[in-house]
């Protein structure tokens, strides 16, 4: 193609040129149909400005931070790529009868940074929930002129919850007190002196809270209160003061906890005695030390045995003996002690109302223990699945990423919420008083579970910042979740009987159009701070998960992208990624050119609208048609200056066309094209070939701002279908429409874009031609209930 | 016009930050998200309005069991009666199309479930369409606090989006471009 510009250009240049070769040059245009002629019949009456590189095709060089020897242009961790290490060792007593959590903590922050650090920052994520935390005003409001009086009541009536930590001391290891800053949600600790490169230090912090309800909170961490029985279950999580990360990219990650954007948090060490009512079960982040000190004899055996149970869940803690121990109320307390390697948080669950099962899963070449708690009102939903969809989880997501590391994986059944920590996650799914659920309800709780346990790998071991970016962790692991309960389909076709696949909610592109669809004064871009985006479920979750589907399935085909997404997850494991390190290793790792892909998905809320404008038929013809003198005018050539071999071409709509060519042999057309083919080729190179009867240019257009592969289906007049994959690079050159041409014996009957949905396109009212209306869902409602 | 409408979006777009007021505290993760989807399609030829209302399926159940009935279960293997009835009675009432002139009456044709979505159809007869057209959407208001109502209206190439919340439950649309 480039050669083309340097001969138009030539040609302009130089007009006394030969006409030979003038001839070769157009020939050459005619050949390709290359539209850029227009360049030579330009007229200079209007002048347009010049512009900067908009081409979609544009590397991300700008948009992309320099490599270095932190993170290479690779993708992978570089020669200097470095994380702080934190270890924790806590003592932390829960007061179920005053709902107060105590905690005394020992931090070793040990500085792997190239620098010297003159003060640390630690989290206190509790604050967003004091009386006049910031966070309780970021939003604007209105009067309503409707209000539910329940609602009314909690604006206006209640006095605020009185949360947030009650921070005691902060010593260093001697025990003097350290001098210390506190910003809403974040604490400075000034040093006596600059923690050197390669050293650590040792500090230890006092604390203690009033836990909230989560339940009427909607947050993440706080008890449910079960008012037929007066108890308590807590889902207790950063309830702690934890470290900020320190790195190269941010400094120090101390963007406040507002609400929406979650965490970015270092690996260490945990060891963490929780103090609890004796009667309660517990089960947190680490494993268990003390099993014989906390469990009974019985409870103890039935552990041990589940151990070893590969095929279903031992029950330790029955629904039986789990609702005789309602009405005890413990006044005596017991330790539970747990040790946890190379987590990057801590988090904990504890009730006497718990039912405790688990079951032995082989995950590559370790054991890992399944483990599920629940309170009778989660049954029998719970006993019967929640253990299965953990251990199908673990199967799957370590087939596409890496084997599980960690000794377990607990699913801890909460009243309306999922939130994942490392090895142990919240789930919902309750079903109706009476025991009865929907299919909806049990869909619902498999699902989330599959998405809080697949937290493990993103973002627990695959460690990325959630407060600055929520689709690192949330759109990878919602894309692996779905890949998941896909298999949970095909694995256990009786759950989900009489379906024939897992109906997930999230991952098909036709999902993901009435969001790509709507205002764009409420979408934003999915590299956006999850603080300032409109609406959280599709920007950080069904986007990016979708996006990823596509490229998987659509764009670079499953063995080019498994083994790009798996190395992605193998360089990250345990370390600290940006978007640019995934963005680099996807491409890196499979020779995909993606910069085109994450411009338009990622940086824009550009949508996907590709059809076809218009279908032209041409004929091969002895004469030449008005449009080759309209293309020599602009060369200032006639006919007569062309040799006197020449094809032509005559469009089946234009002035020239002679209705008697439609069933005439092209090779009868063009005495010139004969006379080549008799020269050229044998007689049994003759005898094989097969000259095309039908020649079609088609139009694509593409109103949608995205570029995708085009994917056309071509239809003939015989039924037989044939299915055109054009490469995405179609529309480098023109970002609003592209002609291809297409030669055959068959004659064209219809065309259609996207057949099979792949792309996510908006609009496909412009899919098919002839023009179909395209069948809405109120159409096919309609159709279906006249019967 | 270019103005107005400007304006019209600004007004949405305030009232739907004041909404999020309790957000603060909210769970993000993979829990629920308040959003309603109705698109209003405008087809000339039939002479109608074809209009198809996405909801969640859990709240549409919860609104019916506070308001009405707390033993409804809504299910695709569960089409009573009473379920029909008192949901239709719930969409007539919170959900109103009206030109400046008066109210608008449509058919409820019926309903799919779809995983978690319950798809409502509604049909609006138009002989011929007027130039505005005033469209209120208080469904699940009652319920949540943090619910939004999206509806698209589309005319042919036209297409025009609008956001209700609790605190601005209504809004008067263009029907065509100019």
């Amino acid at each position: 193609m480039d050669q083309i510009f340097i001969n138009i250009i030539t040609f302009k240049a130089t007009n006394k040129m030969t006409m030979n070769k003038s001839f070769l040059l157009l020939c050459s245009i005619l050949m390709t149909g290359f539209s850029a002629i227009g360049f030579a019949q330009e007229t200079p009456t209007e002048r347009a400005p010049g512009h900067l590189n908009n081409n979609k095709f544009k590397q991300l060089y700008e948009e992309f931070s320099t490599p270095n020897s932190y993170r290479t242009a690779s993708g992978a961790p570089g020669v200097d790529y470095y994380q702080q290490q934190v270890n924790y060792k806590m003592d932390i007593e829960l007061d179920d009868k005053n709902q107060k959590i105590y905690g005394d903590e020992t931090i070793t922050y040990i500085n792997n940074s190239p620098d010297a650090l003159e003060y640390l920052w630690v989290q206190l994520d509790q604050n967003i929930r004091k009386k006049d935390a910031p966070a309780l005003e970021k939003n604007g409001s209105g009067m309503s002129p409707l209000a539910q009086p329940g609602s009314f009541a909690k604006d206006f009536l209640e006095s605020p919850f009185d949360g947030g930590f009650n921070i005691s001391e902060v010593k260093d290891a001697n025990g003097r007190a350290l001098k210390h800053t506190i910003n809403m949600t974040m604490m400075r600790i000034d040093l006596p002196q600059p923690i050197k490169s390669g050293e650590s230090y040792q500090f230890s912090i006092k604390w203690w809270y009033n836990v909230n309800n989560h339940v009427t909170n909607r947050a993440r961490s706080g008890y449910e209160y079960f008012p037929e029985d007066g108890n308590r279950t807590y889902v207790i999580a950063q309830f702690f003061p934890r470290m900020a990360v320190y790195n190269d990219v941010e400094g120090w990650q101390n963007y406040q906890f507002w609400g929406n954007g979650e965490f970015a948090l270092n690996f260490g060490n945990y060891e963490v005695n929780l103090t609890v009512p004796a009667d309660h079960i517990v089960d947190a982040t680490g494993v268990l030390q003390n099993p014989k000190d906390v469990l009974t004899r019985t409870e103890y055996n039935r552990y041990k045995e589940a151990q070893n149970s590969f095929d279903k869940p031992v029950i330790i803690v029955t629904q039986e003996e789990a609702t005789a121990k309602e009405s005890q109320f413990s006044d005596k307390k017991q330790t539970w002690k747990f040790i946890a390697e190379n987590v990057r948080d801590f988090a904990f669950t504890s009730s006497r109302k718990y039912i405790w099962d688990m079951m032995a899963v082989q995950v590559g070449p370790r054991k890992v223990m399944a483990v599920s708690l629940y309170p009778k009102e989660g049954n029998p939903m719970w006993e019967e699945y929640s253990t299965q969809a953990v251990a199908q989880t673990l199967k799957t997501y370590s087939k596409f990423t890496f084997n599980y590391p960690y000794p377990k994986a607990v699913s801890v059944h909460a009243k309306n919420q999922g939130m994942e920590y490392p090895m142990i996650c919240w789930n919902y799914g309750r079903p109706n008083p009476d025991g009865t659920y929907s299919d909806r309800t049990k869909f619902g709780m498999i699902s989330v579970i599959i998405h809080e346990v697949g937290h493990n790998y993103f973002p627990m071991i695959v460690n990325s910042d959630e407060r600055q970016w929520g689709w690192m962790d949330e759109g990878l692991d919602t894309f692996m979740q779905y890949l998941t309960e896909q298999e949970f389909g095909a694995a256990y076709p009786s759950a989900i009987a009489p379906l024939e696949k897992y109906p997930s909610r999230r991952g098909d592109p036709s999902k993901i159009v009435p969001y790509m669809a709507g205002n764009q004064e409420f979408i934003s871009p999915i590299m956006s701070n999850p603080e300032n985006v409109f609406q959280l479920g599709p920007n950080a979750y069904a986007k990016p998960a979708t996006a990823l589907n596509i490229l998987r399935e659509t764009v670079m085909g499953h063995e080019l992208f498994d083994h790009a997404f798996k190395t992605y997850a193998q360089r990250w494991m345990f370390k600290h990624p940006t978007p640019e390190d995934f963005f680099r290793t996807m491409e890196d790792a499979s020779a995909v050119d993606l910069d085109w892909f994450w411009r338009g998905w990622f940086y824009t809320t550009d949508y996907v609208d590709i059809g076809v404008k218009s279908v032209k038929r041409y004929y091969v013809s002895p004469k030449p048609g008005a449009e080759v003198d309209e293309l020599l005018k602009g060369y200032g050539m006639t006919i007569n200056d062309l040799p006197p071999d020449m094809m032509f071409m005559v469009a089946e709509d234009s002035a020239d066309f002679d209705p008697n060519l439609a069933n005439a042999d092209p090779m009868e057309q063009s005495q010139s094209l004969k006379e080549y083919v008799m020269d050229n080729y044998s007689e049994t190179e003759r005898n094989n070939m097969e000259v095309p009867k039908y020649f079609y240019e088609v139009e694509f257009e593409k109103p949608g701002g995205l570029v995708m592969p085009l994917i056309v289906e071509y239809e003939y007049a015989d039924g037989t279908k044939e299915r055109v994959n054009y490469p995405v690079q179609v529309w480098r050159k023109n970002d609003a429409s592209v002609k291809k041409v297409l030669a055959t014996n068959k004659e064209l009957v219809g065309i259609k874009v996207d057949p099979d949905a792949q792309t996510a396109d908006i609009d496909t009212e412009n899919n098919s031609w002839p023009k179909q209306e395209s069948q809405t869902d109120f159409d096919k409602f309609k159709e279906k209930i006249k019967g | 016009m270019m103005k107005s409408l400007g304006l019209q979006l600004k007004i949405a777009l305030l009232s739907f930050m004041a909404l999020a007021l309790f957000m603060a505290l909210v769970p993000q993760d993979n829990h629920k998200f308040y959003v309603s989807t109705t698109t209003l399609d405008y087809r000339p030829q039939n002479q109608q309005i074809q209009i198809t209302m996405q909801l969640f399926i859990d709240d549409v159940q919860a609104v019916l069991n506070q308001r009405y009935d707390a033993s409804l279960r809504l299910a695709p293997d569960n089409e009573t009666d009473r379920i029909v009835a008192y949901l239709e009675k719930y969409i007539r009432q919170k959900f109103v199309l009206a030109t400046p002139e008066q109210e608008l009456e449509y058919a409820i044709l019926g309903k799919e479930y779809r995983n978690d979505l319950v798809l409502m159809y509604l049909e609006l007869p138009m002989e011929s369409l007027p130039d505005r057209l005033i469209i209120k959407n208080q469904i699940l208001f009652d319920l949540f606090d943090e619910q939004k109502n999206i509806l698209h209206f589309k005319n042919g190439a036209y297409r025009k989006s609008i956001l209700l919340t609790a605190a601005n439950p209504q809004e008067q649309i263009l029907t065509t471009a100019n």
